[in-house]
């Protein structure tokens, strides 16, 4: 019995080790940078100083923080309006376009996401794709110009995270039980009713997964609007990197890398509040 | 039958190709409680799937209290339905699952209340309106399965299989226990099985399936005493199936005698089974005739001669082959 339980807990240890040295380090090394003094050349003093987080709060951050939480929410919305019916169709096709349309899905990960993104420079720019399907189509007159504008970075996000909501959504249509809409229907349930009371309530643990995976990483990605978005659309992940790998200022980067968590971590904690629900597939 | 509650008129379906009822009439009277029995893949579930709108005839017609509802969709039929992997909601607990129907017609929630602790005292389930469904036994989640459907008030209720999943004991009782819900509520019931017994111990009347056609419609005793057909004798209750002069007759076997009879045999199997045996015998012209008897076993050893008689009252002649 003694040898069992010890044995339990020497089964632990990689995953303690692996946590301590992959998470919490790093996290404390940055916590702790982040109230260091920049120094003049490269690199940082061992001088004790607030003056990081003061300058977080300065309206000009301020306001790029705000800006990219509506930019995160707006990303999260869309994601969520069209990948939440994709993986709903996708769940109900048969194996054989399951399979096909998993294939298709899959295929956009074999490149790279910044090679991907340039194809979005080539349908958005002035006199691109984009604009010459829509003049010849007659329906605009002049160039949209669309590059380096918000809706091309909000196109860019929802493209980028689109997959993660529709798989997480997929998987959960994917073990619903359909026997369980053909017994609301046969209690008095219509259609909608019947996806309001079972089908939305059942997946609702795959699309609540599908809002973080796209919600977090959506608050901390760069370089979409940088692409995408010229030095036009600021968010804090470029500010951060700029900070980083331009200005030298590895304490201040990583003051605003700490409130980007905990802001993030407040989002997350209000919205298990919101929707009451702790059983987010797989995540917490 | 006075009193037509669901009448299927020349039903016909197909899936793939593959016919599935093939042309099924059938007329069910208020308050009776119909079995349709067959063996699995003869149309008896497909029939009631159409009966609840899960499912649309190719061709025919369902009428239910007189107006034809064939094209009507299933939340708007009057006839509710026990399914065979129970489906119970995990979402909700026992409570919400019982009032989902009644929640839905917006009745007022203190009625809903009512109904659902009615339902449950109904089913033996008092107290369980807060469990989960996943907290409970098999027989617990049919019984709720049964208290969601019968909540609603149904002109019909459609069981399909419902007691397939449970062990033999349960089974029973179950049996005894639908059969006094459905006097007590007056709810024509529309039970499906494949185990004759089941059907012959519930049903006012039997419907006999096969190939997606009707074989039999009839009381259990006329079925198991006056069988149509070679299929039905030998389905309800094993009868034996004698042919001679081109025609086949049914005999059941507790009705063939052991020794001093007209027909010489060898014994081929003997076999003794709660306090039944049944002695197989292989007549001269290799028909093979099996005789059952109440009490203990008999001496007699596969090889004997023997001889077996019957009655001719006891010979019914069926249609059909096997």
């Amino acid at each position: 019995m003694k040898n069992k339980k010890l044995n339990k807990y020497l089964l632990r240890i990689p995953i303690y080790i692996f946590t301590i040295l992959f998470v919490i380090l790093p996290l404390a090394y940055m916590v702790i940078i982040s109230f260091l003094t920049k120094a003049k050349t490269w690199g940082f003093d061992f001088t004790f100083t607030l003056e990081n987080y003061k300058k977080v709060f300065d309206p000009f951050y301020l306001n790029i923080f705000l800006e990219s939480v509506k930019l995160a929410l707006a990303s999260t919305v869309l994601v969520t309006l069209i990948g939440y019916p994709f993986g709903y169709f996708m769940g109900r096709l048969s194996e054989r376009w399951k399979r096909r349309m998993m294939m298709l899905l899959m295929i956009p990960f074999w490149t790279s996401g910044l090679i991907r993104l340039n194809g979005w420079i080539i349908i958005f720019r002035s006199n691109g794709v984009l604009d010459k399907l829509l003049m010849f189509s007659g329906i605009t007159k002049t160039p949209l110009k669309l590059l380096y504008t918000y809706p091309a970075v909000l196109v860019g996000m929802v493209y980028f995270l689109l997959p993660f909501m529709i798989l997480s959504v997929y998987s959960s249509v994917e073990k619903m039980d359909w026997s369980l809409i053909e017994a609301s229907r046969d209690l008095g349930a219509s259609r909608l009713e019947s996806f309001l009371t079972i089908t939305l309530r059942l997946t609702m643990p795959g699309l609540l997964s599908g809002v973080v995976l796209t919600f977090v990483p959506s608050m901390g990605l760069f370089y979409i609007s940088d692409i995408l978005g010229g030095n036009k659309i600021v968010l804090i992940g470029s500010v951060i990197v700029e900070q980083l790998t331009k200005l030298r200022n590895i304490p201040f980067a990583a003051a605003l890398s700490v409130i980007l968590m905990l802001l993030t971590i407040v989002f997350l904690r209000l919205y298990k509040k919101v929707s009451g629900t702790g059983e987010l597939e797989g995540l917490f | 039958m006075t009193d037509t509650i669901l009448s299927l008129e020349n039903i016909k379906k197909s899936f793939d190709g593959e016919n599935v009822l093939k042309n099924i009439s059938l007329d069910i009277g208020r308050g009776e409680f119909i079995t349709l029995l067959g063996s699995s893949g003869c149309g008896k579930t497909t029939t009631i799937r159409i009966i609840a709108g899960l499912e649309s005839p190719d061709s025919g017609k369902v009428i239910l209290n007189g107006k034809d509802i064939t094209g009507l969709a299933p939340e708007k039929r009057d006839v509710n339905t026990v399914f065979q992997n129970y489906a119970l909601f995990p979402h909700m607990n026992v409570e919400k699952n019982i009032g989902y129907g009644l929640r839905l017609k917006k009745k007022p929630a203190d009625e809903i209340k009512k109904e659902v602790e009615k339902a449950l005292s109904l089913v033996q389930l008092e107290g369980f309106e807060k469990r989960n469904p996943t907290q409970l036994s098999g027989g617990q989640r049919q019984r709720v399965a049964i208290a969601r459907a019968i909540v609603n008030k149904p002109s019909v209720l459609l069981l399909d299989e419902p007691l397939g999943a449970l062990d033999l004991m349960l089974r029973r009782q179950m049996q005894m226990e639908l059969k006094k819900l459905q006097k007590a509520l007056g709810i024509t019931f529309i039970y499906i099985t494949h185990d004759q017994e089941e059907a012959l111990n519930m049903s006012s009347r039997i419907v006999v399936m096969r190939d997606g056609n009707i074989e039999q419609i009839g009381t259990p005793s006329e079925v198991y005493d006056t069988p149509a057909t070679a299929f039905v004798a030998e389905f309800v209750g094993g009868a034996n199936l004698y042919k001679n002069d081109g025609k086949t007759y049914a005999i059941r076997s507790e009705h063939v005698r052991l020794g001093a009879g007209d027909y010489d045999g060898i014994v081929i199997e003997n076999s003794f089974t709660a306090g039944l045996s049944k002695v197989k015998v292989r007549l001269k012209d290799n028909q093979e005739i099996t005789s059952s008897h109440m009490g203990m076993n008999i001496n007699l050893n596969p090889g004997d001669a023997i001889s077996i008689g019957w009655d001719k009252k006891d010979m019914v002649e069926v249609q059909g082959e096997k």
